[in-house]
C-alpha cells in the first residue's frame, strides 16, 4: 500500500508558535511521519525558515505577491487589529484580520489544488475555508481537529458571530471531527449541534524529555505558586489572584508568578493593586523558557475558564511541579495524580494551595505519583496512531 | 462516620468535624437496602429451619450509636434474632479503629467501651474478638487474651498459615487464645465474585455452592464479609438475596454439615496447631497487610500526628473532644487515602467519597489540625 498523503492546514509551527498548537503539530506530525504518511503542512508566511525531514511545510508567502508575509494568530482579537492596539501581533499584510484570514485560506486553496493527497486534515477555524474548499476541489475526506473554539478564546464572553460561523460550517463539513477531550466534544455537541458520532476524541500527549527541572539560582526564600498562559479571560488568571489574595490572608511569605502576557494583563495588574497584593504578585510577561519557571516553582496552577486539553500542568509535573487544575478542562479527565478544582471555586483554590504549601507529605506524595504517571503518559506516537486509524478509515 | 467539607480556613472556626446530615443519607440508604431486608430475611430464615441457620454479627459502637438513635427499629430485629440464640455478636474496638497501633492503652479502652455498648443494648457479653479490618498479630494476641477473650478471628491468609488449611481451629502463640480463620475464597466468592459475569463460575448458584463447601476438607469453614454485600455491593437484581433465602436448605442437604456460631465452634473443636503472627495481618486486598491504611508519606504523617495527639487529648478530659479524636482513629479515614491503586489508574472496588487520596488527606489533615488547635498544642 502507497503511504497516505496527508494535506494539512495550520496557522503555527515551531520555531513560530505563539500558544499550544505548533508543540502539538511538531510532536503529532513528527510521529505521523513514522507511521508512514507524507505530510504537507500548509501554514502562514513567517519570514522563519522550516526545514524538516519529516514534514514537508509550504508557507502561504505569496513570493509572486509583494514577498508579504503574515503573523496570523487566532488569539489576537480582531479588534486588536482594527483598532491599531498592535502590541501582541502585528499585521504584515496590512489589511484587517478577517481580510488576512481570507488571504491566508485564498493562497492555500492555491497551492493545496495542485498538490496530491488522500485527506485533508484542518486545525482550528482559521484553516477551516481553505479546508473546506479543497475537499470540494480535490474530492477528499476533510478531517477537523479542534483545538479550541470560540467560546473557549472567550471564556464564554462575547464569542465572535463571524468566527463562530466559520467554526460551524467547518464542522458541518468534515468528515470527522476530533476533538482533544471529552470537555470540547461536549462543547461541539451541546454549541455547535454536531452530531456526536461523527466527533472522535484524540487526548494531547507530552514528550516528557522535552522538560526538565532545571537549577536555577532561587534568591528569595518564599514558596512560589506559578501560572502559567496568555492572560486572556479564558485562561482565568483572574482566579488566581482572588486565590492568591485568600492564601496570603493566612500565609503571607508566599509570592504569586504570573507568565504570560494578552490583552488583560492591564486589568489583572489593576486587579492585583486593588487586592492590595500587588507586592507579592509578580507579572513577568511573555517568555518563551517557561522551564526556568516551572524550576522554582512550589506549586502549579491552571484555572482555566474553559481549556479544551491544556498542555501546560504536564509541563509543569514533568519538572516535578505539583499541580491545581480547573475541573473545565480536557487534561483533567486523563490527569489522575493532581487536584482539581472549579475555576470559579477560589476558597476551595485557595485551601488546595495552602494545603500544597502546609503539607509536606501531600507536596511529596503527589509529585512522585505525578512524576510516574507522566513519565508514562500518553506519548505523540498514540495521537499519532489514533489519528491514522481515522485517516484509514475515511480514505 | 464521614467527615464533611472542612478546608483550611475553617480551622480554629468551631466547626463540627462530621456532617451529621450527610452521614445520616448515608446510614439511611444502607439501612433501607441492606440491614433491613437482609435481618428480616435471617430472622425468616432462622425461624424457618427451626435454628439450624446461624449467624455472627460485628457490630462498631459507632454504628449501634447512630441505629439507637435514627433506626431503633434495626437494633430491635438484631435482638431478636440474640433472642433466638442463633446470633452472636463478636466484640471489636468501638471506633473500627486503628488503636492498636496508637497505644495498648487506648485499644484496650476501646475494647472494652465496644463490650460495655454491646452489654448496654443488647445485654450479651461477646466472648470472641475481631480486630478492625481482621488485623492481627501476635501482640493483639496477647492484649485481647489479657481482656479476657477466649478467642478471636483473622484473615486465613497463605502468609500465615502456609501450607496449611483455614478449615480447622488453630490457637495463637504463648497465650490461651482460640484462632478462626477467614476462608478468603469461599468468602470473595459472594462477596465480590458473585454478580461478576466475566468469573468462570458466574452465576454462583446456592447449591453450587453448598456443594463447594461440602467437599472442602476441614472441621470448620468461617466465611465473613461485609453485611453490605446483601443488597449495597451486589444489588437485588444480582439474586443475592435469592442466594442468602436458598443456601440453608442447600446446606441442609449435606448431612455431614451444620452451621454454628463462633463460640461453638471454639467450645467443640481442639486447635489443630499454633500460629505464630509476628507482622500484622489484615484481609485489606491482595496484600494482606496494612498498606491499605498506613503505606503513602500522606498516611504515615496524618496517623503520625493523630498519634501524637493521645497524651494532649486525654490530659483534657474533655468527653467531645476525646470522642473526635477517637472517631479520627477510623481506619477508613486512612483508607480514603490510599494512592496504591489510584496513582496508576487501576480498575479497583475500594469507595471512596473524595475524588481523590489527596483530597481525602487535604481535609482530614484540616481537621486534625483544628482539633491541635483545640487541645492547645496547633
Amino acid at each position: 500500500m502507497a503511504p497516505i498523503q496527508i494535506l494539512m492546514l495550520g496557522w503555527e509551527f515551531p520555531p513560530f508558535k505563539s500558544g499550544g498548537l505548533g508543540t502539538y503539530l511538531f510532536g503529532f506530525t513528527k510521529e505521523l511521519n513514522k507511521l508512514g504518511a507524507k505530510i504537507i503542512f500548509i501554514m502562514p508566511y513567517t519570514g522563519k525558515k522550516m526545514d524538516y525531514d519529516f514534514i514537508k511545510i509550504v508557507q502561504a508567502d505569496g513570493i509572486d505577491m509583494l514577498g508579504i508575509s503574515s503573523s496570523l494568530t487566532p488569539y489576537a482579537m480582531p479588534s486588536e487589529w482594527l483598532g491599531g492596539r498592535r502590541g501582541l501581533v502585528k499585521s504584515v499584510y496590512g489589511w484587517g484580520f478577517f481580510e488576512e484570514v481570507a488571504y491566508y485560506n485564498a493562497r492555500a486553496v492555491q497551492i493545496g489544488s495542485m498538490i496530491k493527497c488522500d485527506v485533508i486534515h484542518c486545525h482550528d477555524w482559521m484553516t477551516m475555508p481553505a479546508g473546506i474548499a479543497l475537499k470540494r476541489i480535490l474530492g477528499k475526506p476533510l478531517i477537523v481537529t479542534i483545538h479550541s473554539t470560540e467560546y473557549d478564546r472567550t471564556g464564554n464572553l462575547f464569542p465572535n458571530a463571524r468566527i463562530m460561523a466559520i467554526e460551524r460550517a467547518g464542522l458541518l463539513e468534515a468528515d470527522v471531527v476530533i476533538t482533544v477531550s471529552n470537555y470540547e466534544k461536549r462543547q461541539l455537541v451541546e454549541r455547535y449541534g454536531i452530531p456526536s458520532e461523527k466527533i472522535k476524541v484524540v487526548y494531547n500527549a507530552i514528550d516528557p524529555e522535552r522538560y526538565r527541572r532545571t537549577e536555577v539560582e532561587k534568591y528569595i526564600n518564599d514558596k512560589i505558586v506559578l501560572f502559567v498562559g496568555r492572560l486572556t479571560i479564558q485562561k482565568g488568571c483572574e482566579f488566581f489572584l482572588e486565590a492568591a489574595k485568600k492564601v496570603l490572608e493566612s500565609i503571607p511569605n508566599v509570592r504569586f508568578v504570573i507568565v504570560g502576557s494578552g490583552d488583560q494583563m492591564h486589568a489583572l495588574i489593576q486587579k492585583s493593586i486593588d487586592l492590595g497584593i500587588a507586592d507579592r504578585t509578580h507579572f513577568v510577561g511573555f517568555d518563551p523558557d517557561v522551564t526556568k519557571y516551572y524550576s522554582i516553582a512550589d506549586v502549579f496552577v491552571m484555572p482555566s475558564v474553559s481549556e479544551p486539553f491544556g498542555l501546560t500542568p504536564l509541563e509543569a509535573l514533568a519538572c516535578d511541579v505539583p499541580v491545581i487544575i480547573s475541573k473545565q478542562s480536557g487534561v483533567s479527565e486523563v490527569l489522575r495524580n493532581c487536584l482539581k478544582v472549579d475555576f470559579w471555586d477560589t476558597h476551595e483554590l485557595a485551601n488546595k494551595i495552602i494545603a500544597l504549601l502546609n503539607y509536606k507529605p501531600l507536596h511529596d506524595e503527589l509529585r512522585e505519583k505525578a512524576k510516574r504517571e507522566i513519565t508514562r503518559f500518553r506519548t505523540w506516537r498514540d495521537v499519532a496512531e489514533e489519528c491514522m486509524q481515522i485517516y484509514k478509515a475515511v480514505i | 462516620m464521614r467527615i464533611g467539607r472542612f478546608t483550611f480556613f475553617d480551622i480554629g472556626g468551631e466547626k463540627d468535624y462530621f456532617d451529621e446530615k450527610q452521614n445520616l443519607q448515608y446510614l439511611e440508604r444502607i439501612v433501607r437496602k441492606c440491614y433491613m431486608p437482609t435481618n428480616r430475611l435471617i430472622l425468616d430464615l432462622i425461624s424457618e429451619t427451626s435454628g439450624a441457620f446461624k449467624v455472627n454479627f460485628s457490630i462498631t459502637g459507632t454504628l449501634l450509636e447512630q441505629l439507637e438513635k435514627h433506626f431503633p427499629n434495626v437494633i430491635e430485629s438484631f435482638d431478636e434474632m440474640l433472642a433466638s440464640n442463633c446470633m452472636e455478636l463478636f466484640c471489636e474496638t468501638y471506633y473500627h479503629s486503628l488503636s492498636f497501633l496508637i497505644s495498648e492503652e487506648e485499644f484496650s479502652e476501646q475494647v472494652k467501651m465496644h463490650r460495655e455498648k454491646i452489654k448496654e443494648v443488647f445485654n450479651v457479653k461477646p466472648r470472641v474478638f475481631r480486630n478492625t479490618e481482621a488485623v492481627y498479630s501476635n501482640d493483639i494476641a496477647k492484649t485481647i487474651s489479657k481482656l479476657g477473650f477466649k478467642a478471636a478471628i483473622t484473615e486465613g491468609c497463605e502468609k500465615i498459615l502456609g501450607w496449611r488449611s483455614p478449615n480447622y481451629l488453630y490457637k495463637a502463640k504463648d497465650v490461651p487464645l482460640l484462632l478462626l480463620l477467614r476462608n478468603y475464597r469461599l468468602s470473595d466468592d459472594v462477596a465480590f465474585r458473585f454478580s461478576e459475569p466475566s468469573w468462570k463460575e458466574y452465576p454462583l448458584t446456592a447449591d453450587k455452592y453448598a456443594y463447594w463447601i461440602a467437599s472442602t476438607p476441614g472441621d470448620c469453614i468461617n466465611i465473613f464479609m461485609d453485611y453490605e454485600t446483601f443488597g449495597e455491593h451486589q444489588w437485588p437484581e444480582t439474586g443475592i438475596f435469592e442466594f442468602l433465602r436458598a443456601l440453608p436448605k442447600e446446606i441442609a442437604k449435606h448431612e455431614h454439615l451444620e452451621f454454628a456460631l463462633a463460640s461453638e465452634i471454639v467450645r467443640k473443636l481442639k486447635p489443630k496447631d499454633e500460629l505464630s503472627v509476628p507482622m500484622f495481618v489484615s484481609w485489606a486486598d491482595i496484600d494482606r497487610d496494612l498498606s491499605a491504611w498506613l503505606e503513602n508519606k500522606m498516611q504515615r504523617h496524618a496517623f503520625d500526628e493523630l498519634k501524637s495527639l493521645e497524651a494532649h487529648v486525654k490530659k483534657s478530659k474533655k468527653k467531645e473532644l476525646i470522642h473526635n479524636w477517637r472517631l479520627l482513629q477510623t481506619s477508613d479515614h486512612f483508607y480514603y487515602m490510599c494512592t496504591k491503586w489510584f496513582a496508576d489508574g487501576d480498575v479497583h472496588k475500594y469507595f471512596n467519597p473524595y475524588e481523590t487520596p489527596y483530597e481525602a488527606y487535604i481535609n482530614y489533615m484540616n481537621v486534625l489540625n483544628d482539633l491541635k488547635a483545640r487541645v492547645g498544642k496547633g
